[in-house]
């Protein structure tokens, strides 16, 4: 727990995997995943359905066994020290289940008596605490049977946090929720930032462009990419400037596609303006010789700058190719 | 924050690490559901309901009964119907958290699995021995009473209801290990009621055929029971060992199962 403890095995990372497989029945849902996760960060990890996220979270959480492969998370060995790394994570599953005869404060009061042993005025303030953060303390004592699937759902945030982890991990945190509850989750994961380190998996793509600062890609069971956001946005297909031009643009397209340093220009046209959408191999030729080249002939500029690819074009992009295309 | 100052974290991991918080979940069950209600409500009438009126009768038609044949036709029913309630008020403590995920939520916590199978056998044991054992032996002893009859000393009534304490432990403790080794509920649920069905009919043919295997089947103890509830002696060791350490093996088998369980 975070009040006591180092965060990461001492290189900042705090999950670390090597070549970690499992197969099914003959079947290999992960394939040689090594993921390293830094201290701190909230750590997207995205895929498709079946691309073998809640495999790998379960795998982290010693609810499976590896077929091969390891994995530590604060140094621990996943398969030989769960019970150690399980004190100082907490875990929200993808479909949160509870005892249904328990409110909502007996779940939390039940689940932090795994972690202290007291004394129970402490707990009490610690369970009214996670209650809140969640919104749920008006409902606290009602039976979990009447909650709704968004109830349920910071329920279980409010369990995963109520040691204050040093790890949180969240199997589609926000998945099933409508966008109020979509947004009250990317609310309190972006609070837990504060004290802990959050991995979660997810095919929302919008949320991880929101709030993660890493992200990892996985499709079929293997990791396709795994960087800083930034640097998986404004890498992903060379470097790409975004132009506004008013008026003929021809001539400033020809010019500029005439460039050795161009790679590849794109053309929209939108509300009689025209956007060039321009990638170049060398930053440097672009930021001095492209707004140059843009004016005359009859067109103005009315916007330049930096442009970087959407995290979904990026995703689609990476998994159809590892798909083959399809 | 205060809390996070005097907060005092759990001690001790290993193989029983959050037994204590799962001990207390489970007690909470029996109480917070009123299920300890339910099966001294139960019981009450299954056994001594029947023992009341089977009284009651031959009161009204031939007199006085006495008080060895109460205790007899007591410890028959008993024996006979509360293992079928331990199986079915059982079958679906690990099948059932392990289909509704329960299990998988609570195994992300510093509990073993040990642990987590553990305080299922030891808090439905006690719950099940107080409601159907217990309770209705100081139940069979009150009716003797209120139809005058001389009761069953205590000390004798405790060591037969000691004896189908321990006949109980054999069917929960089978029940405990389908549960560890099945993914659904029909296998557990069917196996030990199909067991238990046959037991008379295996119990014949084994006379016949494996004499030897008669003392080792639950059902031997029985009739142990009744005798040290009347007052005799033990005629054989030989069931209660063999119940004994099925129950260790049965438990034994189930901690091995539930270990490379994957959720």
């Amino acid at each position: 727990m975070s009040e006591s403890s180092t965060q990461s095995s001492g290189n900042g990372y705090v999950i670390e995997t090597s070549g970690l497989t499992k197969t099914f029945n003959g079947t290999t849902a992960l394939k040689g995943l090594s993921l390293r996760v830094p201290r701190n960060s909230i750590f997207g990890f995205l895929g498709p359905n079946g691309a073998g996220k809640t495999t790998t979270i379960k795998l982290l959480l010693g609810l499976i066994r590896p077929t091969s492969g390891s994995g530590t998370i604060f140094g621990h060995d996943i398969a030989a020290d769960s019970i150690e790394i399980r004190r100082r994570v907490g875990y929200l599953a993808q479909v949160p289940s509870y005892y249904m005869h328990m409110t909502a404060r007996e779940t939390l009061r039940f689940k932090a008596r795994f972690y202290y042993s007291g004394p129970e005025k402490a707990l009490e303030e610690r369970v009214e605490e996670a209650l809140a953060m969640v919104q749920l303390d008006d409902k606290a004592d009602r039976p979990i049977k009447g909650f709704s699937g968004g109830e349920r759902q910071r329920l279980g945030i409010a369990q995963a946090q109520i040691h204050r982890p040093d790890l949180l991990i969240l199997d589609e945190p926000a998945a099933n929720l409508d966008p109020m509850g979509r947004r009250d989750v990317l609310r309190i994961m972006e609070e837990l930032r504060k004290h802990s380190t959050v991995f979660y998996s997810t095919h929302i793509l919008d949320d991880v462009q929101r709030v993660s600062d890493t992200v990892a890609i996985l499709n079929r069971g293997e990791l396709l990419a795994q960087a800083p956001i930034e640097e998986l946005l404004s890498g992903a297909g060379g470097i790409v400037y975004n132009m506004t031009v008013k008026g003929g643009y021809e001539d400033a397209y020809a010019r500029i596609t005439g460039q050795s340093w161009v790679s590849g220009v794109s053309v929209v046209q939108v509300n009689g303006r025209t956007r060039l959408q321009i990638n170049v191999t060398d930053e440097q030729a672009a930021e001095d010789e492209l707004l140059r080249l843009a004016v005359g002939g009859g067109s103005v500029v009315t916007e330049f700058g930096r442009g970087r690819h959407g995290l979904e074009e990026v995703f689609v992009e990476m998994v159809e190719g590892s798909n083959g295309g399809h | 924050m205060a809390t996070e100052q005097s907060l005092i974290p759990a001690k001790g991991g290993g193989w029983l690490s959050g037994f204590r918080n799962m001990l207390r979940k489970e007690n909470g069950r029996w109480v917070g559901t009123h299920e300890w209600l339910t099966q001294s409500v139960i019981w009450l009438a299954l056994v001594n309901g029947i023992v009341t009126l089977v009284l009651y009768i031959g009161f009204t038609q031939s007199g006085p009964p006495i008080t060895m044949d109460a205790l007899q036709l007591f410890f028959m029913l008993l024996g006979s119907f509360t293992p079928f309630g331990v199986v079915i008020l059982t079958q679906s403590d690990v099948v059932g958290e392990r289909q509704s995920g329960t299990a998988e939520w609570v195994l992300s916590a510093p509990l073993s699995r040990d642990a987590f199978l553990l305080s299922k056998l030891v808090a439905n044991s006690v719950w099940i021995f107080a409601t159907m054992v217990l309770l209705q032996g100081v139940a069979f002893n009150l009716i003797l009473v209120a139809f005058g009859l001389p009761t069953v000393p205590a000390i004798n009534m405790a060591a037969g209801l000691a004896v189908n304490c321990l006949h109980l432990l054999f069917w929960l403790t089978l029940t405990l290990m389908l549960g560890a080794a099945f993914h659904s509920r029909g296998p557990v649920l069917g196996i030990p009621i199909v067991f238990l069905i046959l037991q008379d009919l295996v119990a014949g043919l084994a006379s016949v055929y494996v004499p030897w295997l008669v003392p080792l089947l639950p059902k031997s103890l029985m009739g142990q029971g009744l005798q040290l509830a009347q007052g005799g002696g033990v005629t054989s060791l030989v069931p209660f060992v063999a119940v004994a350490l099925f129950s260790v093996v049965f438990t034994a088998i189930a901690v091995w199962r539930f270990r490379r369980e994957e959720f």
